[in-house]
């Protein structure tokens, strides 16, 4: 019985012997899933800004001009028990405009109050945007409500559009990935092509097919991990460099410190270690072992 | 321990190599398999240590056929069987100590017992001194003990060798035979393929003559080098 520890010292004499063409196999790796890491992460980075907006949002239930304000809080209430609430009389809401316009609010000398609605808002933070759009939707039997309003349409819209881009995402990441496979085991292929007077040798005196094999797919495996490694820290110091200023422009609030978490960053291993795999047995099987 | 009924081997768009081939090695013998380029000695080897399958007749090897063993059995056929080439097929970024251990690291034996055989054998060959030495800082004949070494490090029931004095000067020939014919003393059978008379002449030894791929004689060497 050949001992694990003979496959791992011809797999590491191996890449000693060929520098080449292992920086090659493992730069390969290393680029395909840092792509798909940045991708990743800006994809699940957006999906958690969005989710935190939404978790931000706060219902709105604008009343018709006749209606109790009062008796709409308490309709309300009782809709969304343990939610705050606030009542907003068109003259709050007046308010909040002018100090919302800065400089602007001059325009609005010699508005009435009356101009605006009277309002009922519900706050819900933390609220994933399903249950906020299904809230909004039974606060339309407050009494006297006219129109209510979560800010859903530009976050729907937000959400159409990263629903397309997770598609496109998969169809991209299926694509690098097989694309990396071939581009790696034509690499490999070249490293058991400049082996081959090896592998008949070791086939002259007895080797079996799998007795070959191991070392090559060990030594996939090995690329794949190191450059999956290495593109696992490459994304880090990205997301370290990216998030402050992310912060400043957005919301530091709003900005999660990691956007790769750790089970994205271990798939990625993982994925780059099976990458590497999958390459070495590529480039096994094309190539002609002989007799 | 080798036994061929009418064997025959024909390779696709060259015709046949071997035509009705009928013979048999017992254990322990020394047998040369001689005749002129392309006469089949090759393919004769190749057939024995399954390179190559019959295209018809029966083979057995170690009184197993070998077109009934299966791609899985064919490692464990060649465990039993050293080969040496013309060509030594020694790799050359390989130290010869490394080369000799191949054998045995296939077999899966400890570091430690392949440093035991690989010493043993190459002290036989008259080497042991040369382990750390690449192939290409070593003569043709060096480089063929090598070969030899590797070939008998596994303690093989057979040992085949195609034209293995070919590229040796007189006296390395005669080294690299002696070689082989300590084996034989051991108990391995040996099977020679040659082309060089002076071999059969001064090892009597049988002598399997083929021609266009057909057994033309079978005999001893004095008969067959008579014939010549």
């Amino acid at each position: 019985m050949v001992r694990p520890s003979y496959f791992l010292s011809r797999a590491l004499d191996a890449l000693r012997r060929s520098p080449t063409v292992a920086l090659v196999a493992t730069l390969t790796i290393f680029v395909a899933v840092f792509v798909t890491g940045l991708f990743a992460g800006a994809l699940g980075g957006a999906e958690r800004l969005l989710e935190r907006w939404a978790g931000d949002l706060h219902v709105s239930v604008y009343l018709a001009p006749d209606a109790d304000l009062s008796a709409a809080r308490d309709a309300a209430a009782r809709i969304a028990p343990g939610l705050r609430l606030e009542a907003v009389t068109p003259e709050v809401a007046l308010e909040r405009l002018r100090a919302s316009l800065g400089p602007g609010a001059a325009a609005l000398e010699g508005v009435a109050p009356r101009v605006l609605p009277a309002s009922v808002e519900v706050h819900a933070p933390g609220l994933p945007l399903p249950a906020v759009r299904e809230l909004a939707s039974r606060l339309e039997a407050v009494p006297g409500a006219e129109q209510v309003d979560y800010g859903g349409a530009w976050v729907e819209r937000l959400e159409a559009l990263l629903r397309r881009a997770r598609v496109a995402g998969l169809v991209l990441l299926g694509t690098l990935a097989a694309a990396t496979a071939v581009l790696a085991s034509n690499t490999l292929r070249l490293a058991v092509f400049a082996r081959r007077d090896e592998i008949e040798i070791m086939k002259l005196v007895g080797a079996t097919d799998a007795f070959v094999a191991v070392p090559f797919l060990l030594e996939g495996l090995i690329e794949g991990l190191v450059g999956a490694g290495l593109a696992v820290l490459g994304l880090l110091a990205v997301q370290a460099a990216l998030l402050p200023m992310l912060g400043e422009a957005l919301s530091a609030r709003l900005v999660r410190s990691d956007v790769l978490p750790t089970p994205v960053l271990l798939a990625l291993l993982g994925g780059g270690a099976g990458l590497g795999l999958v390459a070495s047995a590529l480039s096994l099987r094309r190539f002609d072992r002989g007799p | 321990m080798i036994q061929l009924f009418h064997v025959y081997k024909e390779y696709a768009g060259e015709g046949l190599a071997l035509v009705d081939v009928s013979l048999q090695v017992p254990k322990g013998e020394f047998v040369f398999v001689t005749g002129p380029s392309g006469a089949g000695k090759s393919t004769l080897l190749k057939l024995v240590f399954c390179a190559e399958p019959p295209s018809g007749g029966q083979l057995l090897v170690f009184g197993r056929n070998v077109a009934k063993l299966g791609p899985s059995g064919v490692p464990f056929l060649r465990r039993n069987i050293g080969v040496v080439f013309q060509d030594f097929k020694l790799l050359p970024d390989r130290t010869v100590a490394e080369n000799v251990a191949f054998p045995l690291e296939v077999r899966g034996l400890a570091a430690a017992e392949v440093r035991r055989r690989v010493t043993a054998i190459l002290r036989s060959v008259g080497l042991d001194h040369k382990q750390r030495r690449f192939p290409l800082s070593l003569s043709g004949g060096e480089q063929q003990r090598v070969a030899v070494a590797r070939a008998l490090v596994a303690d093989p029931a057979l040992l085949l060798a195609d034209e293995p004095t070919g590229n040796l000067d007189p006296d390395r020939t005669l080294e690299v035979m002696d070689l082989l014919e300590d084996a034989n003393a051991r108990g391995t059978t040996v099977v020679v393929a040659t082309h060089d008379r002076s071999l059969l002449q001064r090892y009597k030894k049988r002598v399997i003559a083929l021609e266009a791929g057909r057994v033309i004689s079978d005999g001893d060497s004095i008969r067959r080098a008579g014939t010549s």
